[in-house]
């Protein structure tokens, strides 16, 4: 079955398209705020890369965030129209579980912060199984102090990862046994997208277009205590 | 020109699907040969934003995300096309909340792509001018266009579908922004221009002689000065029966945009007023543009509400004329939340 | 503390223009005060000396208004919102990290806001046009700019 995956829940914005066979044409770029500029030419660009037209597509899927707002919905309205329009199923995956996808075999447990700004992330922890990640916290906005306390209460060997990992580095920094992965794993991409999208295809995991929203965290998806005055 | 509105005839290789979501109206319509209504569907969020007692972005974004794709396929299904039949899909691209109009730009692109059809960005200005055109087909042009919304005040000088001149503008709050204001500072609640609207209708719009900003003074128009006079009046006169003080703002309102717009008709040969933008569903507004064109021997194009308030079916209209005009615009086009009208 | 005042729309202006000269990126400014105080005036010469040249009015019908001068400029006005929580509707860490925010009625969600903010109260005078301002700085980085905030409010300086 072939995909069109669709990412653009951080500053980038990109997509790609692939099968059994793997990853076929993907195009990305890192162009904050222009990502309604830049994500309907790349899907023209990675079809003819491909060498395939949208009628050939079995499902479309979408990086449904957490990630910045703005960004998160030019991919999502792209996603949900261009499924609906192909009157094809659709596959979300979490923004986090697509950084953390790239790392499945790690070894040991991995924490994956994307910046949520103002000083805050979003965060999840994942344990590695075989051939993929399995999450074991839901996903969560928070403070990144409070992220360090959560990996060291656990006790257990840690890799961080995600461009909150890379912003607040010296958090991480030297604390006992927990590593930062490489910064080049910091993004979700596109391609982990039509991999992660393609072995759920397989097992029929698929979502109809008006079933997506996109993963804000913040309120209304979100309760947050009101502060005692 | 091509019209099938008169006759029924259908010009289905003409049909085009349009979007619109600059603000806080989700819509969606098809439209046949830039004229022939085919559907038209507009899912209003103010029930959303009232409780904040004006359109909050981030609010409206999340609700766009939300309808848009239920509206387009109300649209499609009321217009009796296939998918196939959409010839082109035309969708807002400017002026309007940057993070609105990112959700109509992306899902008309995502259709084009996906129908292998033409994309159109429409400006939103450019497509209330449309409107009243939907409403009367037998429109003789040239107008003065009395552009009133919430986001918007001008005078557009028409003189054909796609050649026209801002006159002017506000050079400050738009009058919508006046009504909307007002209601707030008297405890009326949002939005303004109804509740306004409908209190006129029992006062007496002579008992305060509100200023009138820039009355004979160029093409331009100002309406902060009058919103404080407003305020700087009832800070004074608490007890001023507010039927009175609605109907006396409104009146200096509907004066200032009546008396530029007769001058205007009158120093550029239009043959009628036209208005345009959802203040212009103003039972006062509308009244004097009628009594306005009779006195002058002009002919009045008042469009129905549904065609003044944001709807999808002007931005099909818009999408269809320039499409002729300009053909396809690239897909690399995005949101622009401070377009102007095009003018040449 | 810093009290000045004003006797005209224009010389609000120019006190909001004083005060960006002491702003940079993530900073917010609380604005309290009446309907028709002042307080989009005072936005204006604000972001007029950020290199703002679009016409900054109330964001009363849309309520976050965003500007492209020398740093983004974004206006936001509150009035109607009562619980910290609503902040979130706005899309608030987004905004504020991106530019130099200003927030109108913020008062009522200061909590949310962060300690790090400066607080503008616009008050009327006795005369139509007079306008009384108190500027509290609040958190770290606004108390080390107080000096400089206090210099550059000088011309309008009121006894306290």
């Amino acid at each position: 079955m072939l995909i069109l995956g669709i990412e653009s829940a951080t500053g980038r914005v990109g997509c790609a398209i692939g099968g059994h066979e793997g990853v076929r044409a993907s195009v990305q770029a890192t162009r904050e705020r222009r990502h309604a500029e830049l994500l309907a030419p790349q899907i023209q660009a990675a079809c003819a890369h491909a060498d395939v037209s949208l009628r050939d597509l079995g499902a479309v899927a979408v990086d449904v965030g957490p990630g910045l707002y703005t960004g998160l919905r030019v991919g999502v309205t792209t996603a949900i129209t261009m499924a609906h329009a192909l009157r094809v199923p659709m596959v979300a995956v979490s923004s986090l579980d697509l950084i953390a996808y790239p790392l499945r075999h790690a070894g040991r447990t991995i924490t994956v912060m994307i910046d949520a700004r103002r000083g805050e992330v979003f965060h999840a922890r994942y344990g590695c199984l075989p051939g993929g990640v399995q999450r074991l916290s839901d996903p969560e906005v928070a403070a990144p102090d409070h992220v360090v306390s959560q990996i060291l209460a656990s006790d257990d060997e840690t890799l961080v990862v995600g461009d909150g990992a890379v912003l607040y580095a010296s958090m991480l920094e030297g604390l006992r046994g927990v590593e930062l992965a490489d910064p080049g794993f910091a993004h979700p991409s596109a391609e982990s997208l039509v991999l992660l999208a393609h072995a759920l295809a397989m097992r029929e995991e698929f979502v109809r277009p008006d079933e997506i929203q996109p993963l804000y965290l913040r309120r209304p998806d979100a309760q947050v205590p009101r502060p005692t005055r | 020109m091509q019209n099938g509105a008169g006759n029924g005839a259908r010009h289905l290789g003409d049909a085009i699907l349009g979007i619109e979501t600059s603000c806080d109206e989700t819509a969606a319509a098809v439209v046949a040969g830039g004229q022939q209504v085919l559907s038209s569907v507009v899912s209003s969020q103010v029930d959303l934003h009232a409780r904040y007692g004006g359109v909050v972005p981030e609010v409206a974004g999340r609700a766009h995300v939300e309808r848009l794709v239920p509206v387009m396929s109300q649209a499609l299904v009321e217009s009796a096309l296939e998918d196939s039949d959409i010839a082109a899909v035309a969708a807002t691209a400017g002026p309007g909340l940057v993070g609105a109009l990112l959700v109509g730009v992306s899902a008309a692109k995502a259709l084009a792509l996906a129908w292998d059809v033409p994309f159109v960005a429409v400006n939103h200005l450019e497509a209330h001018l449309h409107a009243a055109f939907l409403d009367e087909p037998s429109l003789e042009l040239p107008v003065v266009v009395i552009l009133v919304s919430g986001g918007h005040t001008m005078l557009v000088m028409m003189e054909d579908r796609l050649r026209y001149r801002v006159l002017g503008a506000t050079l400050d709050d738009a009058a919508g922004e006046a009504f909307d204001k007002v209601a707030r500072y008297m405890g009326l609640g949002y939005p303004g221009g109804p509740v306004i609207d409908r209190l006129s209708g029992q006062g007496d719009r002579d008992a305060i002689a509100f200023p009138r900003a820039m009355l004979h003074d160029g093409w331009n128009f100002s309406f902060s000065g009058l919103k404080t006079s407003v305020i700087n009046h009832l800070r004074r006169h608490p007890d001023a029966p507010i039927e009175d003080v609605a109907a006396s703002f409104q009146e200096a309102v509907a004066d200032v945009l009546l008396a530029k717009a007769r001058r205007a008709a009158a120093a550029h040969n239009a043959r009628g007023l036209c208005l345009a933008g959802g203040v212009a569903a103003n039972s006062r507004l509308r009244e004097m543009t009628l009594d306005a064109c009779t006195a002058d021997g002009l002919a009045a194009y008042l469009p129905s509400r549904a065609m003044c308030t944001d709807n999808a079916a002007m931005v099909a209209a818009a999408g269809w004329w320039r499409l002729q005009a300009d053909g396809p615009s690239p897909l690399t086009v995005g949101a622009d939340p401070s377009l102007g009208l095009p003018e040449d | 503390m810093i009290a000045c005042s004003t006797a005209a729309v224009d010389e609000t202006r120019a006190l909001g223009g004083a005060v960006a000269a002491v702003v940079g990126t993530g900073d917010v400014v609380v604005l309290v005060g009446d309907l028709g105080a002042g307080k989009t005036a005072f936005v204006q010469g604000f972001a007029a000396n950020l290199d703002v040249t679009a016409p900054v009015t109330s964001p009363t019908f849309t309520l976050a208004n965003r500007y492209e001068g020398r740093l983004v400029v974004n206006h936001l006005d509150v009035y109607r919102f009562d619980c910290p929580e609503e902040v979130y509707d706005l899309a608030l860490p987004e905004l504020l990290d991106d530019g130099v925010t200003l927030v109108e009625w913020g008062d009522t969600i200061s909590a949310a806001l962060g300690a790090e903010h400066l607080s503008v109260t616009i008050r009327f005078g006795a005369g139509d046009n007079d306008r009384s301002f108190e500027l509290h700085t609040h958190g770290e980085s606004w108390q080390r700019r107080a000096d400089r905030l206090s210099a550059a409010l000088e011309p309008w300086a009121s006894p306290c």
